[in-house]
């Protein structure tokens, strides 16, 4: 059992604070969720063994702290269907954007892409990159932001990140897929280039 | 389909000719662009069947514009994970510098964990 300090856990703080930020926008509910991982992190302080990093610890608290912070709102499946736009606050469907009726693309989808696939060997430009990345995530909407932090970060099943978003599991398919293709995009509009 | 394009990211007049000439086709086939590219995001989450694998790899085979995409998502996603996961990135040791909990915050949290520590003490008996 290793010996952790209110100060160890205090200095974690705002690593927390981005990744609730990360997936809920409402600061003070991003605040609460900070506060409830590092009570529930002290009350089970003897269960940390020290095999991972404390940090990575915390962050695991929390992302049960926000799965249910999601399922508290108790939302109820709001989108049916193929979730193309029914609910605003899930954004517009960028496929109609992004290809013409047709459904050709109405521009190159690789150009200036190259840095997606290519490591920059530069760390600035790495954290450039990942600067972009988190941008082009912040400007989805809330859940659907939310939907594909749990997916694609968290790694939660479908269904159960389908649950926390309030929606079913075959729209949360669809809406990761319209996620996926917006923040392809948006990246795409800055044209980052290594 | 040629992937050749100029700089400005526009694709070439082979491409828009064989659609304004296959759409009807390749949308009734469910084989276009669109149709890939919805294919593609949606491997990401699970296994396609096997009449999309099939377009999948047909579209994949013919079309050197979408060729590229399913990587993409790919990068997309290790990008995502290494960069934003735990606000690692900018290192162990270093806080992302935009973000941040301010005082009045940290000290209704410190004080929580106060009050939860007076609380361990009185329930051992103290």
């Amino acid at each position: 059992m290793n010996e952790i300090t209110t100060e160890q856990l205090m200095s974690a703080a705002d690593a927390l604070f981005a990744y609730a930020l990360s997936r809920v926008s409402d600061h003070h509910e991003a605040e609460d969720l900070v506060q409830e991982t590092l009570v529930t992190a002290w009350e089970k302080r003897g269960s940390f063994d020290g095999r991972s990093q404390l940090r990575t610890w915390l962050i695991g608290i929390l992302k049960f702290k926000v799965l249910d912070h999601f399922r508290a709102r108790k939302r109820t499946p709001t989108v049916q269907g193929n979730g193309a736009g029914v609910d605003g606050e899930w954004g517009d469907d960028p496929m109609d954007k992004l290809f013409d009726r047709r459904g050709a693309w109405r521009a190159d989808p690789n150009y200036g892409m190259e840095f997606l696939v290519e490591s920059p060997a530069d760390e600035a430009m790495r954290q450039d990159v990942f600067e972009w990345v988190r941008r082009c995530m912040g400007r989805l909407p809330e859940r659907l932001r939310l939907l594909f932090s749990m997916r694609e970060i968290d790694e939660v099943p479908v269904a159960e990140a389908a649950v926390a978003a309030g929606v079913t599991p075959g729209s949360a398919a669809v809406l990761l897929t319209r996620a996926r293709h917006q923040i392809r995009d948006c990246l795409q509009s800055h044209q980052i280039s290594p | 389909m040629s992937c050749q394009h100029d700089s400005r990211g526009r694709l070439p007049v082979s491409y828009r000719l064989m659609h304004v000439m296959l759409w009807p086709a390749l949308k009734m086939a469910r084989l276009s662009c669109r149709h890939f590219a919805e294919l593609s995001g949606a491997r990401m989450d699970r296994r396609l069947t096997w009449s999309e694998g099939l377009r999948f790899r047909v579209h994949s085979m013919v079309c050197a514009v979408c060729r590229r995409l399913p990587g993409q998502f790919v990068a997309l996603r290790e990008l995502v994970r290494a960069g934003i996961d735990t606000g690692d990135t900018c290192g162990e040791g270093q806080e992302h510098p935009e973000v941040g909990l301010n005082d009045e915050v940290r000290e209704r949290i410190l004080r929580a964990l106060t009050e939860e520590s007076r609380t361990e003490g009185v329930g051992d008996g103290g």
